[in-house]
Formats: structure tokens, sequence, C-alpha cells
């Protein structure tokens, strides 16, 4: 009986300690087990259309991070490959046209393009061009990848150029092997998965900061025709609105009175929550984000 | 004679990464290890001398953890009177300070005669290479591998002069102090450590996987063979085991009888007209050692031509120009009967030549191979007519390995492999491709002599299906038996 208890104590021990060493890992622990505390606390305290609003706001966030990272990847798999082949080739004038399209898309500000995306969004969905959340997300998404894939582009290019001057390269090539199947097969998905992944996840930090930042921008009135109602819920938006605007406001309340705090917590939690929620999400794909490159060793 | 003896634990994350029982070498003598690369040798020597990192490998010797072992008189011995030559002569060197200042630092600079050690090693006059091989920053002014290894070489020599008592518990460690140069300056680095062994007596490793030294050591220092031990580290199943070099087996193995065996139908398969010229310099061949005159370089189906040139003179580059992977000012090459130059597209090779025409084994197994890969992957990506099972790699790798190959063997990655693997792999991929037209750069390097011979059947069967061989290795006593005189050829540049 006590050596069962030892090994389990070892055990454990062994486990907290992976744990502890893999600090991604930890941070997903730490993650879940925030948001799940947040949705115990907030069944509790927050009324149940305030409670709808605010997750619906986070789902929509992260469902459209994700279409970000699915978009990114695939725009910038797809450019990556596009400059190397063009570049190949030699031919001036389609390396001219080509770096014209891509320096396009690098020398506006990423929130600039995404802000005169919107703007095209909004007139699309108030004309209901696009109708549904769904849709709207989804072309929510495609205008923000719009503006994100050149981190993979660039990264995928650095894979290339980094294996194309090896001998591990030209020793395949030597071989009759496609280089289709080397950049792809053996250059990405062999030897640049992690990387990869660790660029989505930080890819994924960026677009909900843009997004956040995007709908306090169009919540300040941009145009008479773009409005915050015209979108689906998410942070950033609800975070704008008037009531989660007073919660905030109620923070700046604790330095002339300090025993107002335990109030936050029962009274104002839509506010809270959603800053909440922002900066825990930021905080925590951040975190996995650096564990992951150091478990990884990139 | 007193032995050192060691069994050598060595671990990685609770990983055994290296298990060394009776790791034994005499007092006063001069022990050449041999061994495929990856086995361990360096790994071990570096473990005796006290210079392994405890925090990121777990250490036993004889039973010690690391930091008592690094306490004890042994060990204090070896670090503090002897001298540790690396493999690896970048590493070795700091960028930022000027190789004549690194030639004086620590206690090395107490001997102050760098002119006479460099002589030596250099055969030239002092002034001809100080100024631009010695009085320089390693970076930016790259002095070569060869060139490199000659001042470690010094350094170490240097180390032997300022020491006042000499005592047989100096241990001099030369890893592979020979790696990156030719026959010449290799032989002369030997002359230079013997002619100090035979003054001091002091106790060396020498770690090598150039086994034609047996050869040199035989035939000029045969007085001096009761003071030289041949060892050679193999695998035993998980473990490596330390055995005697028969040095005579090496000795009166019959290369020739591979060049008698394989007289091939002589086809010109491929040719190479001297002159090329690439990297502003004008690379020509020879077919004599000692003069200029041109020839064209020809490779003819069922026979090896041998192409020999000093270390950097650029024998790799020119099997990279005839796979078209260097581009050069101006050349002429004849694959059969399609004529390629310098005008001549890029995908004319990926089209007609690689895979299909020619094929090339890389020098260096660790660069070309895609070491995240699986050992089976490596043969299942070549554009063979049918596909590979399991069993057909398992089968093919059966040919050149000692060691059955299992199942889990071929689902290892091929990062996971010691080097000696890695090259029998590298070169089975380039001999299952089928090509007519074969290129080795330096094919046998990292292999210990069991895979040397059987390599060496393996070629010998390629020459009797006609294939034609283009040779480029610094291992003469090996290749230079089994080429024909009129198939040896010498690179050289000219002004």
């Amino acid at each position: 009986m006590q050596t069962n208890m030892k090994k389990y104590i070892s055990r454990a021990k062994d486990f907290i300690s992976r744990v502890y060493d893999n600090k991604d890992i930890l941070w997903i622990g730490i993650y879940i087990s925030g948001m799940l505390l947040l949705i115990l606390w907030d069944s509790l305290f927050l009324n149940a259309p305030a409670f709808s609003k605010v997750f619906t706001a986070y789902i929509n966030s992260i469902f459209a991070g994700i279409l970000v990272i699915v978009f990114a990847a695939v725009l910038g798999w797809g450019a990556a490959l596009a400059e190397y082949y063009t570049r190949k080739k030699g031919n001036k004038y389609l390396i001219t046209i080509w770096d014209l399209f891509v320096n396009m898309f690098k020398s506006v500000p990423q929130i600039i393009g995404i802000l005169v995306g919107y703007i095209f969004l909004a007139i699309l969905i108030s004309h209901e061009v696009i109708t549904g959340s769904f849709f709207q997300l989804f072309w929510m998404a495609v205008t923000i990848s719009f503006f994100v894939f050149i981190e993979i582009k660039e990264l995928l290019e650095e894979r290339i150029e980094y294996y194309s001057r090896s001998d591990f390269f030209n020793a395949m090539l030597c071989c009759g092997i496609k280089e289709s199947r080397i950049i792809n097969y053996e250059i990405f998905w062999k030897n640049s998965r992690d990387h990869i992944i660790q660029k989505l996840i930080s890819i994924l930090g960026i677009t909900i900061f843009l997004q956040c930042s995007i709908d306090f921008i169009v919540s300040v009135g941009l145009t008479s025709g773009v409005s915050l109602t015209n979108f689906p819920n998410t942070l950033g938006n609800v975070l704008a609105k008037l009531d989660s605007k007073q919660d905030i406001l109620a923070m700046g309340n604790l330095f002339s009175d300090p025993l107002y705090l335990p109030k936050l917590f029962t009274t104002h939690l839509q506010g809270i929550n959603i800053a909440f929620l922002i900066t825990f999400t930021l905080l925590s794909l951040y975190k996995i984000s650096n564990g992951y490159l150091r478990r990884k060793g990139l | 004679m007193k032995e050192f003896n060691f069994n050598i634990e060595i671990a990685k994350k609770g990983k055994e990464i290296v298990s060394i029982e009776k790791y034994r070498f005499t007092e006063s003598k001069i022990t050449f290890l041999f061994g495929e690369s990856g086995i361990g040798k360096t790994l071990a020597n570096k473990a005796i001398f006290g210079l392994l990192d405890e925090s990121l490998l777990d250490v036993k010797i004889n039973g010690l953890n690391y930091s008592a072992f690094k306490k004890h008189e042994v060990c204090r011995d070896f670090r503090n009177n002897g001298f540790f030559v690396f493999q690896e002569p970048s590493s070795h060197l700091n960028p930022l300070i000027k190789i004549s200042e690194q030639m004086n630092e620590g206690d090395i600079g107490g001997s102050r005669n760098d002119k006479e050690v460099l002589e030596q090693l250099w055969r030239k006059q002092f002034d001809s290479f100080y100024k631009n091989v010695i009085d320089i920053y390693p970076k930016p002014y790259r002095p070569s591998g060869g060139e490199k290894q000659r001042v470690l070489a010094a350094m170490a020599f240097k180390k032997l002069r300022v020491l006042k008592n000499y005592d047989s518990r100096n241990l001099y460690v030369f890893d592979e102090p020979t790696g990156n140069l030719d026959n010449y300056f290799r032989n002369v680095f030997i002359d230079n450590l013997i002619e100090q062994y035979i003054k001091h007596r002091f106790t060396s490793v020498f770690i090598t996987h150039d086994y034609s030294i047996v050869a040199y050591i035989q035939k000029r220092y045969s007085k001096l063979l009761s003071d030289i031990e041949y060892k050679e580290l193999y695998r035993a199943g998980e473990k490596s085991k330390l055995r005697k070099f028969d040095s005579a087996e090496f000795l009166k193995y019959d290369f020739k009888k591979l060049a008698r065996n394989s007289k091939g139908s002589g086809q010109l398969k491929l040719a190479v007209k001297s002159g090329i010229k690439v990297f502003e310099r004008e690379l020509i061949f020879s077919k004599n050692e000692d003069t200029n005159y041109r020839a064209s370089l020809k490779v003819n189906s069922g026979e090896i031509t041998y192409l020999k040139a000093p270390s950097g003179e650029g024998k790799t580059t020119i099997l990279k120009i005839i796979m078209g992977l260097v581009k050069a000012d101006e050349f002429a090459i004849r694959f059969e009967d399609k004529i390629v130059d310098q005008t001549t597209l890029p995908k004319f090779w990926s089209e007609v030549i690689w895979g299909k025409v020619a094929g090339i084994v890389f020098q260096h197994a660790d660069e070309a191979l895609n070491l995240n890969s699986k050992v089976k992957e490596v043969f299942q990506a070549l554009p063979l007519e049918e596909e590979l099972t399991d069993l057909d790699i398992i089968s093919k790798l059966n040919e050149i390995f000692d060691e059955e190959i299992t199942e889990e063997f071929i689902n290892k990655k091929t990062g996971q492999l010691s080097g000696g693997q890695k090259q029998k792999i590298n070169l089975l991929r380039t001999f299952m491709l089928d090509t007519d037209i074969i290129l080795l750069d330096e094919p046998t390097s990292g292999m210990d002599f069991n895979s040397i011979k059987k390599f060496l059947v393996m070629l010998q069967k390629k020459l009797k299906e006609n294939k034609a061989i283009l040779l480029v290795s610094h291992n003469e006593d090996i290749f230079d038996p089994l080429v024909d005189e009129e198939n040896r050829y010498y690179l050289k540049t000219t002004d």
C-alpha cells in the first residue's frame, strides 16, 4: 500500500515537473483552468443575457482567429511557392509584377488595411450581400488574413532558402526527386512543422489583438455607413459597447474608493469579463508561443 | 607498462548515448583509435579529459559520478598537463582574436617558437604564409579547414615544448587531426608527432577514420611498432566495445582483386573538358601529378576514374558542376551523346540527368540526408519504377550493414544514427537509383574497415553492371590499387 502510494507520489511529481518545464503545456493548462473558473463565476454572478453576449463574442473571436490562421497558412504557403518558382524562372517582368503585388500588401499597415477591408464588408453586410454570422465572420477572417499571411510567407521562404543551400536539398534533387516534394514534404512538413505551428499561434494572438483594435476604431465611428451593429459580436466589439465601457470606468473608481473592489467582481462583470478575456487570451497565447519555441528548441 | 582503463557511461535525459566497457590505452604509447563515426570515440575521450558538461549529460566513469571523476588525480593530470586537439577546428578558434595571438594564449605562450613549429607543419618558409594565414582573424579571413587544423596541431606541439617534466600521464588527444588534410600534409603531421613522441614519450590517443595511416606507419616507422597500438571501437548490441585493430589484415587486404575482377566495356559515358573557369580561377585535369599537361577527364562504363587533388583545390566543385549544381563561367561536359556547357539551361539536369543518367553521393552524410526523415522514407522517396516495401529496404540495407537490420531500425530517424550508418544510407540511396554514371565524393568517410570492405564489394557489383564511376577520395591507399594508372587524374588550379 505504502509502496503504491510512493509510486503515485513520484509519478505525480514527475508529471508536475514535466508540465512545469514545458511552459507551453503549463500555460494551456492555466488557460483552460482560468476559462473554467471564469465560466463558473459568471454562471453565479453574471446575468444570462450578458453571459450569452460575452461568450458568443469570445467564441466568435476565437473562431474568426482560427479561420484567419487557416487562410493565412494557405495564402502564405501559396505565396511562398509562387515567389520561389517565379524567381527560379528568372523572368524579369514576372518578378517585377510579383514584387509589386507582395510589396503592396507589405507596405500597407495591417491595421489600415483591415480597416479598409471592414468598410467594404460593412457595406456588403448592410446591403445584405453577406448575411448570417458564419459568413460575416468568414469574410472578416479573409480580410484579416490578407494582411497577416506575409508572416507565414516570409517564414516559409526563409526555410526554403536555408535548406536549398544545403547538400540535403541538392542530394535529393540529384536523386531525381521532384522539387515540389522536397519543398512541401521534406522542408515544410518534416523540417518546419514546429516553426509553422509556432508562427500560427503568434498569428492567432495578432489576429485577436487586431480585431479588438479595429472594433474600437470602428466604434468611434469612421463613417455613417460603418457601425458595430453591422458586424457579429466579437470581444473588441462588445468591449466598445456602452455597458462594457461603464464597467471599465468603474475600475477607475477604485482610485478614489478602494473599498469598491469587491463590487467589481459581482456587479460590473460584463466589461471586466471582456477585458479579462482579451488580456488573458493574449497573455496565454504569448506564453504558449514562447514555451513552444523553447520546448522545440527553435 | 601501465594501462589506463575506463568504463564509460554517458546518458542524456536518461537515455544512454555511449557505453564503453574497458576503454583502454597504454601509457607512453601512441594509440590510433579507429571506428565508424558517431560510435563514441570523441565523447569517450572528452569524458576522460573532463570536458563534458554535467548539466547536459549524465556521465559515469569507473563507477564514479562525473564531478568526482573530474577531481580524480588521473583526470586532473590529463587536463593540466595534456592537450586536446578538437575535431572541428572552427569551434576551437576564437573568430575575434588573431590566430597569431591565440597561438600564444595560456601556458602555450611560454613557448615562443611559433616560427619553427609552423614551418615544420607547412613545409614552407615562415614569411611565405605567416601574413595570409597566421597573422589574421579566423573571420572574415577564413583560413581553409586544412590550415586551421595545422594551426591547432601547432598549438599542441607548442604545449609539448613548454612542458618541463615529461610524464607518461600527460595525455595528448588528437581528434581527427588530419581529417581536412591531404595525404602529404597528413604525413607531415604524423612525422612531427612521432618526432615529438620520440623525444618526450608522452601518451597519445589519435582518433581517426583514416585506416590508410596504418600503411604509412608500417612503411615509415617499422622500428617503432612496439610503441604504437591500433584499436577499434565497434558496436556490440547497444554498447560499444574496444578491440585491437588487426593492422595486418588491413595491410594484407587485396584491394587490387577488385580491379582484376571488374574490367568493364570501357565505353565512354562522361567526359569533362579541361579548363573549367569557375570562381575566378581555372581548373584543369592532368594525368601527371607533377606537370600541367591538360587532359580531358574521361569516365568509362565498368571502370572507376579517380580524381585526386589536395584539400580545397575544387574536387567537390567539379562534381557539383557536372551535376549542374554549381554554374561555372566556362565548361564543356559530355554525358554519353549529350553535350552541355555554360549556355545549357538548368532544367536539362532536372529533366535528363538527375536520377536518370547520373547520381551523386555527397561527402557529408550528415548534410546530405534529411535528418528528420525515417530511414525507410529516404528510399521510399526515390523515383523508382516499383515502390519499395519495408522488406526490400531491409534486404538492401543488410548488404552493407554489419548488424541485422530490423523493422525498428528502418523506422528510426536518420538523425538518430551514427555517422557511419548515415554514410551507408547515403551511399545506398544513390546506388539504388541504378544510373549509368555514379559520382562518389569521399564515399568511405566515417566508415569502419568492415563497412569499407562491404562498400568495395558493392562497388565491384556496380562495375560488373557496367556502371561508370567517378571517384574523389583522399584514401589513396585504398583506391590507388583498384584504379588503373590511366584512369587517375589530378585536379589543378592555374592562375
